[in-house]
C-alpha cells in the first residue's frame, strides 16, 4: 500500500490527525515558500555592502602592493585525512556514487511517474544540484570523487586493463586546444534550458532521459579524446562545481587537463579565486554564463516576469507569433523565456566587458581588455554564491526532506526499506526572519569577498595601490549593482506565472483585438458533451481541437460565422479546447456561453 | 477538571476569519493576498459562484466550495512563507498552476 493510501485509511479509522497529509504532498515540487525579503532589511543590505567596500579600500591602501596568495596548509600532511583520502576509501565513495547513479536511472524510467513520489527528481534537482552546489562552495569539490560519469568511465578503463584489452579505451585524439571550455559552455547552456524552462524535466521518465543522453555525450567525449581530457574541457558539471570549488576553504592545486590531483590545501575563504592567469574566454563565457542563469532563475519568479509576458502578448504585433505558436502547440511563456535565457548572458557578458574596459582605462593601463577581464572574472562568483545560497535555503531544508520518505520508496510503489517511507515535511522547520537574516548576511559576505578578492588581484595586477584603486572603481559600482540584483530578486513575492487567459468564465462578453484568440479547455472522457453558443458582431472562426503529438485534430472547424451553437461529444479521453478566432483587421465583440461535462 | 491535557489552540476558536469571495474564477475578495501572523489560528471562509477544488500549498489543505454555500478551512499558521492556495479543475488551456491567492504567514 502507498504512503498515501495507508494515511487515508488510518485516517479513515480515526487513527491519524485528521489533517495529517500525504507524506510527499505538503511541497508542491519545485515549489518555494520564501517570504519576500522585507524593505528594511534590503536597505541595510545594500547600505552594508557599499559601507564595507569603502572599508576594503581604504584597507589597500595600507597593503604593500604584490601580497603573496596565500597558498594554504597541505592538508595530507595531517595523518588522519591521509587515513580518510586512502584510495580504499575513495574506490568505495566511487562505487557508491555509480550505485546511486543506476538507482537514479532506474526510478526514473520504471519507477511511480509522479513526481513527488519518485526518488529520481528529488535526488537529482535538490539534493545534487542545489546541495551539492552548497558542499562545493562552503567545503569543497568533491565532484570528481562522485562523478558517475568519470567513474563508470574509469571503471571501464579499469576492466578493460584487467581483461588485457589495453590500457585506455579512448581513441587517444589530442584535446585541440582551440576548442577549449566551449563544449561545457554549451552544454551547461543547455542544462540551464532545461532545469528553468523545460517544465517536464520534473517529470521522472524525462529526467532520466536527459541523464542518459548527457551521459552518451559524456561518455564519447571521453572515448575520443581521454577522461582527463574531457572532463577538464567537456563535462559541463565538472567545470560548474569546480568553479564553486574555487571559494571553499578545501581545494586541490589548479592542474590543466588535470582530474584529480591528490593533494588538498587548507585555505582562506575565496583565495582559490585569486588568479595569476586570466581566464581563457570560454571560461569566462562559462563563469559569466553561471552568473547569469543563477540570476534568471531568480527573474523568472518575480512578478516584473509576469508582468513583461502580460504586456508582449498584449502586443498587436505579437499576435500572429501567438497563433503560430498555439498552433505547433509550443508554450508562449517558454518560448520567451527561453529568448531570454539565451539574452541574459550576451547582456551579462557586454556589461562585464564594459566595466573591464574602463577599469583598465582609468590607471591607464597598457594591460589588453581580455586580459583584464579574465583576471577579474572569478571575484564575480561569490556574490553569484552567496544569492544562490540565500536563494535556495529554505526550499534545501524543506524540498531536501522528500529525500527521507523517498529513500525507503524510491521506485513509489509501497516499499518501506528504512521505515520512513511515512515521513511527513515539516515546513516549518527554518523560519521566515531566519531565512532573511540568513540571506541579507550571506550577500553581505558575499560581497565582501567579491571586492576583497578584487582589490587583492588588482594588487598584483596593477603594481601600485593608486593604479590599483583606480581600477576597481568602475568593478565596485559594478560589484554594488550585482549585489543589489540579488537583494531585488529576493525582495520580490513569489508568483506562479503570467495570467494570459484572456477569461476563465463559463460565460461572458469578449473583446477581441485583431488577429487575438480565446480558448477553453476541458478534460473528456469519451460520451462527455460539451454545450456552447455563441455570437459576434463580425463573422469569426471556431473550431474545437485536441493536440495528438504533434499534430492537431479538429472534430469542429468553421469560419466566417457571427453565430452558432451545439453540442460537442467528446470521443476520445482527452483536454479539448474550443477556440475562438478573430481573423478580421479589427476588433470583434464576442459573447459566449459554454457549460462543460 | 483532572489530567485534562493542554487543549489545543483550535479547539478554543480562531484568532481571525477572513472571508474570500471567489467570481468569475478570481478571487474579489480580498485585495492582494492573505496576511496573517505566525500562530494565528485563522478561518477561511470560501463563497463561489461555481463548485471548485481548492488547494492550499505547504499546509496541504484541500477544500471543495459548492456554489452560492459558504465553506471553511481551519488552519493553524504554524509555518511562516508565503503559500499559493489553486483551484483544481478548471482548465484554462495550458497554464494549470496559476494560484488563485497567496497565503503569507508573517513571523512574529
Amino acid at each position: 500500500m502507498s504512503a498515501g493510501r495507508l494515511a487515508a485509511a488510518l485516517a479513515a479509522i480515526g487513527l491519524a490527525a485528521s489533517a495529517r497529509p500525504a507524506p510527499a504532498q505538503a511541497h508542491a515540487f519545485g515549489a518555494r515558500y520564501d517570504l519576500p525579503l522585507p524593505l528594511d532589511l534590503y536597505l541595510a543590505g545594500a547600505g552594508a555592502a557599499v559601507a564595507l567596500s569603502f572599508a576594503i579600500m581604504a584597507l589597500v591602501f595600507r597593503s604593500p602592493a604584490g601580497a603573496a596568495r596565500p597558498q594554504g596548509i597541505d592538508l595530507l600532511r595531517w595523518r588522519p585525512l591521509g587515513v580518510l583520502l586512502r584510495p580504499a576509501t575513495l574506490a568505495v565513495l566511487r562505487s557508491l556514487s555509480v550505485a546511486l547513479f543506476l538507482l537514479i536511472l532506474a526510478a526514473g524510467f520504471f519507477g511511480n511517474q509522479e513526481t513527488l513520489e519518485n526518488f529520481a527528481p528529488a535526488f537529482v534537482w535538490v539534493i545534487w544540484w542545489v546541495g551539492l552546489a552548497y558542499v562545493a562552495a562552503l567545503l569543497g569539490n568533491v565532484w570528481p570523487a562522485v562523478n558517475p560519469w568519470a567513474n563508470v568511465f574509469a571503471a571501464a578503463e579499469q576492466a578493460s586493463r584487467r581483461l588485457g584489452l589495453g590500457d585506455r579505451l579512448d581513441l587517444g585524439v589530442a584535446y585541440p586546444a582551440r576548442l577549449a571550455v566551449w563544449p561545457a559552455v554549451v552544454l551547461f547552456a543547455l542544462f540551464a534550458w532545461f532545469e528553468l524552462i523545460v517544465e517536464a524535466s520534473k517529470q521522472p521518465a524525462v529526467l532520466a532521459t536527459a541523464i542518459l543522453v548527457y551521459s552518451g555525450i559524456t561518455w564519447l567525449g571521453m572515448a575520443v579524446f581521454g577522461r582527463a581530457a574531457w572532463l577538464a574541457h567537456g563535462e559541463a558539471f565538472a567545470l560548474a562545481f569546480s568553479v564553486f570549488g574555487r571559494f571553499a576553504p578545501l581545494g586541490q592545486p589548479e592542474r590543466r587537463g588535470g582530474a584529480g590531483a591528490d593533494r588538498w590545501y587548507l585555505r582562506p575563504y575565496a583565495s582559490g579565486l585569486v588568479t595569476d592567469e586570466p581566464c581563457r574566454p570560454s571560461m569566462m563565457a562559462f563563469v559569466l554564463l553561471m552568473l547569469a542563469t543563477v540570476a534568471v532563475d531568480g527573474f523568472l519568479e518575480t512578478p516584473l516576469h509576469a508582468s513583461l509576458l502580460e504586456a508582449i502578448a498584449s502586443e498587436p504585433l505579437v499576435r500572429p507569433v501567438l497563433l503560430r505558436l498555439h498552433d505547433l502547440d509550443l508554450d508562449f511563456i517558454a518560448a520567451v523565456d527561453t529568448v531570454l535565457l539565451v539574452l541574459a548572458p550576451g547582456l551579462f557578458f557586454l556589461v562585464y566587458l564594459s566595466f573591464s574596459w574602463l577599469a583598465k582605462e582609468m590607471p591607464d593601463s597598457e594591460l589588453p581588455v581580455m586580459k583584464v577581464a579574465g583576471l577579474f572574472v572569478l571575484s564575480l562568483v561569490p556574490i553569484a554564491i552567496a544569492y544562490h545560497l540565500a536563494h535556495y535555503l529554505s526550499y534545501l531544508l524543506i524540498a531536501g526532506q522528500l529525500i527521507i520518505p523517498l529513500a525507503s520508496d524510491p521506485f513509489g510503489v509501497g516499499w518501506n526499506l528504512f521505515g520512513t517511507a511515512d515521513y511527513a515535511i515539516d515546513i516549518a522547520v527554518v523560519g521566515a526572519k531566519f531565512v532573511w537574516y540568513a540571506a541579507v548576511i550571506a550577500i553581505v559576505v558575499g560581497h565582501v569577498f567579491a571586492v576583497g578578492v578584487a582589490h587583492f588581484v588588482a594588487l598584483r595586477v596593477f603594481g601600485s595601490p593608486g593604479a590599483a584603486i583606480k581600477s576597481q572603481y568602475p568593478f565596485l559600482v559594478l560589484m554594488v549593482a550585482y549585489t543589489m540584483l540579488s537583494l531585488w530578486i529576493l525582495s520580490q513575492p513569489i508568483v506562479g506565472g503570467p495570467n494570459l487567459a484572456a477569461s476563465r468564465a463559463p460565460s461572458g462578453t469578449l473583446a477581441l483585438a485583431p488577429y487575438e484568440f480565446h480558448e477553453m479547455c476541458f478534460e473528456l472522457k469519451p460520451a462527455d458533451e460539451v454545450a456552447f453558443e455563441f455570437q459576434a458582431d463580425r463573422p469569426i472562426a471556431f473550431d474545437i481541437h485536441y493536440h495528438d503529438g504533434l499534430s492537431i485534430r479538429y472534430p469542429v472547424r468553421l469560419a466566417g460565422l457571427s453565430a452558432h451553437s451545439g453540442r460537442f461529444v467528446a470521443e476520445f479521453a482527452r483536454s479539448y479546447c474550443l477556440f475562438w478566432l478573430n481573423r478580421n483587421f479589427t476588433e470583434t465583440s464576442l459573447t459566449y456561453r459554454v457549460s462543460g461535462p | 477538571m483532572l489530567g485534562l491535557a493542554r487543549v489545543s489552540a483550535a479547539q478554543d476558536g480562531p484568532t481571525r476569519v477572513i472571508d474570500v469571495r471567489v467570481e468569475n474564477r478570481r478571487v474579489v475578495e480580498p485585495e492582494g493576498s492573505i496576511r496573517v501572523t505566525q500562530g494565528d489560528v485563522i478561518e477561511l471562509r470560501w463563497t463561489s459562484d461555481e463548485p471548485v477544488d481548492l488547494h492550499l500549498h505547504g499546509y496541504d489543505r484541500e477544500l471543495r466550495v459548492e456554489a452560492g454555500a459558504p465553506a471553511s478551512m481551519l488552519v493553524e499558521a504554524f509555518a511562516s512563507g508565503r503559500f499559493p492556495i489553486t483551484s483544481h479543475g478548471w482548465s484554462d488551456g495550458g497554464h494549470g498552476h496559476d494560484a488563485l491567492i497567496f497565503l503569507e504567514v508573517y513571523p512574529d
